[in-house]
C-alpha cells in the first residue's frame, strides 16, 4: 500500500504579507527580530531577510520584493547613511528604519533627512523594535497600495481617453459639413461633463436629397451611457438610412432596445428627415425636449409635439408620432440637450429654457455656427466657472 | 437627498421624496426605495412635493420601480411634482408609465383607474 507525505503547507504557502530586510554587521539583532516576530513568521504575516553590510543589502534589494529596511548606522564598509541615501535613489518606494547609539541625535537627524521613516536606539528595547518595526510595514503597505492605485487609474485614464476619441468619431465634426450644398447650413457642438458622455448628435445625407439629423441624451453619465448611446445612435441612423420615416426609426430602435435593458437605461431622442429640395421636414419625438424654431423676422417657438417617451422604457405599438413643417429661406432649427438649459450656476440656478429662447431670437437668420457658439458663449457666461454637471448637445440647420 | 414612509397599509404604500435627486445624492436611495415600494408589491403614491430637482438617474429609478410594479398588478402615482420636475417629467414622457396627480384623492382616483 502506498502512503503518501501529509499536506504540511497550508497557511504558509505564498508570498509573506511584508517582508523586512535587517541589516547589521552584529548577528544578534537577527536573533531579536526572530524572537520578537515568531508568531507574525509563523502566520506568513512578515518574512525577514538579512545582510552583513550595504553591499549585499543592495543585492538582496535587487531580486527580491522588500518593503521596509531596519539598517544599523554602523556596518562594514560603507556605513547605514549611505545605504539611506542609495535606497533613496534606487528604492524610492522602501520605507526604512536606522539603528543608531542612544543619544546620537546628530546621526538621527541626518538619517531622517535622508528619507528614514523611523529610528531605534541601542540598546534595543523589544518592545520600542516591535511597534516601530510594525508602524513601517504599514506605512511601506499603504505606499505600495497608493502607488499600484496610481498605475491602474493611469491605465484607466488612457483607456477613457481612447473611448473619448472613438465617441468623438462617431459624431459628425468636420465643419462645413458638405461644402457641396448651398440649400442648407448644418453646425453642431458636443460638451462632455466628464472624458465620455451620453449626449450626441447626428446627421447624413439619405438618398433622395433628403438631410437625416438627431439628437439624443441618455440617462446617466460617464461609459455607461456613452455605450448606451453609441448603441441609440446607430440603430436609429441605420433606421433611417434604410428609408424609414423618422416615427418609425424612433419606434424599431425602441423595441430593440426594450428587449434586453436589465438596467433600465433610457434614451431621449429627437429625428427628422429634411426634404431639401421643398424644405418640408418630417420629425417624430421620444421625450427629448422640443427643437427651437427661428422663422426668420419671427418670434422664436418650439416645434409642435408629437407626444413620445423616450426610448427604451416602454414596449408597444404606436408610441411614438410624425409630425410635419416647412422651413422657409432662413429658417434655423435648433435641437439641444437639457444639459444646456439645466446648466447651473453656483447658486444652482438653472440656465432655462427662457434664457436659451432669448438668445436664439438674437441669431435672426445668422449661420448655424454663429447660433450655437453664441449659446455656449451664454451659458458659460451664465454658470459664472460653476463645474459643467450634465452633458451638452447642440445641432442647428439653417434652410437657405 | 431622503425618503420617509408616510403610510404603508394593505392597500397602498405612500412615501415622500425629499430634496435634490441626482448622482451626487443618490446614495443609497435607490435601494431604500425600491425596498419600501417595489417589495410590498402594493399601490404606491410618491409625494414628489419636495424634490427641487430631479436627474436623469432619478427619473430611472422611478420608472424601474414602476415597471418592476407592473409586473405584481400594482401602479405607481406621482403627486405634486414642482413645476420643473414636472415638467422633465412630461417632456420624457413619462406620464404614460406614471401618472401625475396634484392631490391625494386624484392620486388614488388614478390608481382606482389602473386597476
Amino acid at each position: 500500500m502506498e502512503t503518501r507525505a501529509p499536506e504540511t503547507e497550508s497557511a504558509q504557502t505564498g508570498a509573506p504579507r511584508a517582508t523586512v530586510l535587517v541589516v547589521a554587521g552584529d548577528p544578534s539583532l537577527k536573533l531579536l527580530v526572530s524572537q520578537k516576530f515568531r508568531r507574525e513568521i509563523r502566520e506568513n504575516e512578515l518574512a525577514f531577510v538579512f545582510a552583513d553590510d550595504g553591499a549585499s543589502a543592495l543585492r538582496t534589494l535587487g531580486r527580491s520584493d522588500v518593503d521596509v529596511v531596519v539598517t544599523d548606522v554602523q556596518l562594514p564598509g560603507t556605513d547605514g547613511l549611505t545605504l539611506l541615501s542609495d535606497l533613496k535613489k534606487y528604492f524610492p518606494n522602501i520605507r526604512s528604519v536606522i539603528i543608531s547609539a542612544y543619544g546620537d541625535m546628530r546621526t538621527i537627524r541626518r538619517a531622517l533627512n535622508l528619507g528614514a521613516f523611523d529610528f531605534l536606539t541601542k540598546p534595543i528595547d523589544l518592545d520600542d523594535l516591535g511597534v516601530t518595526i510594525l508602524k513601517t510595514v504599514e506605512e511601506a503597505l499603504a505606499l505600495k497600495q497608493a502607488v499600484r492605485d496610481r498605475e491602474r487609474l493611469a491605465a484607466i485614464r488612457q483607456e477613457l481617453d481612447v473611448a473619448r476619441r472613438i465617441q468623438l468619431s462617431m459624431i459628425p465634426r468636420t465643419f462645413p459639413a458638405f461644402p457641396g450644398r448651398s440649400e442648407f447650413d448644418i453646425y453642431g457642438d458636443i460638451k462632455t461633463a466628464r472624458e465620455v458622455g451620453g449626449d450626441f448628435y447626428d446627421f447624413c445625407i439619405l438618398e433622395d436629397d433628403k438631410l437625416y439629423f438627431a439628437i439624443g441624451d441618455a440617462s446617466g453619465k460617464g461609459v455607461p451611457a456613452a455605450l448606451f448611446m453609441a448603441v441609440t445612435r446607430t440603430m436609429i441612423k441605420a433606421e433611417a438610412i434604410k428609408g424609414n420615416a423618422p416615427d418609425r426609426c424612433l419606434s424599431e430602435t425602441n423595441r430593440i432596445l426594450c428587449m434586453e435593458n436589465e438596467f433600465s437605461m433610457f434614451i431621449t431622442a429627437f429625428c427628422g428627415i429634411l426634404d431639401v429640395g421643398t424644405g418640408e421636414v418630417a420629425y417624430s419625438n421620444g421625450g427629448h425636449k422640443l427643437p427651437f424654431l427661428v422663422r426668420r423676422g419671427a418670434e422664436v417657438e418650439t416645434l409642435p409635439a408629437t407626444d413620445g417617451i423616450a426610448l427604451g422604457v416602454l414596449e408597444g405599438e404606436s408610441l411614438y408620432h410624425v409630425g410635419t413643417m416647412k422651413l422657409g429661406p432662413g429658417d434655423t432649427i435648433f435641437l439641444y440637450s437639457d444639459g444646456v438649459t439645466e446648466a447651473a450656476n453656483r447658486q444652482l440656478e438653472l440656465y432655462t429654457d427662457k434664457r436659451l429662447e432669448k438668445v436664439l431670437s438674437g441669431i435672426d437668420a445668422g449661420l448655424p455656427k454663429d447660433a450655437v457658439d453664441a449659446v455656449l458663449g451664454d451659458v458659460e457666461t451664465f454658470s459664472e466657472g460653476a463645474p459643467q454637471v450634465d452633458d451638452m448637445a447642440l445641432l442647428a440647420i439653417r434652410y437657405n | 437627498m431622503d425618503m420617509t414612509v408616510i403610510n404603508a397599509d394593505d392597500e397602498l404604500t405612500h412615501v415622500k421624496l425629499r430634496g435634490r435627486v441626482d448622482l451626487d445624492t443618490i446614495g443609497d436611495l435607490d435601494r431604500e426605495f425600491t425596498r419600501q415600494t417595489v417589495t410590498r408589491r402594493k399601490d404606491v403614491i410618491v409625494d414628489m412635493s419636495d424634490v427641487d430637482y430631479m436627474a436623469s438617474i432619478g427619473l430611472r429609478m422611478l420608472i424601474t420601480a414602476a415597471k418592476a410594479l407592473d409586473k405584481f398588478g400594482a401602479s405607481m402615482v406621482l403627486l405634486n411634482p414642482h413645476p420643473d420636475v414636472e415638467d422633465v417629467l412630461r417632456t420624457a414622457g413619462f406620464d404614460k408609465v406614471m401618472p401625475i396627480e396634484h392631490d391625494l384623492e386624484s392620486a388614488r382616483d388614478a390608481l382606482r383607474a389602473q386597476a
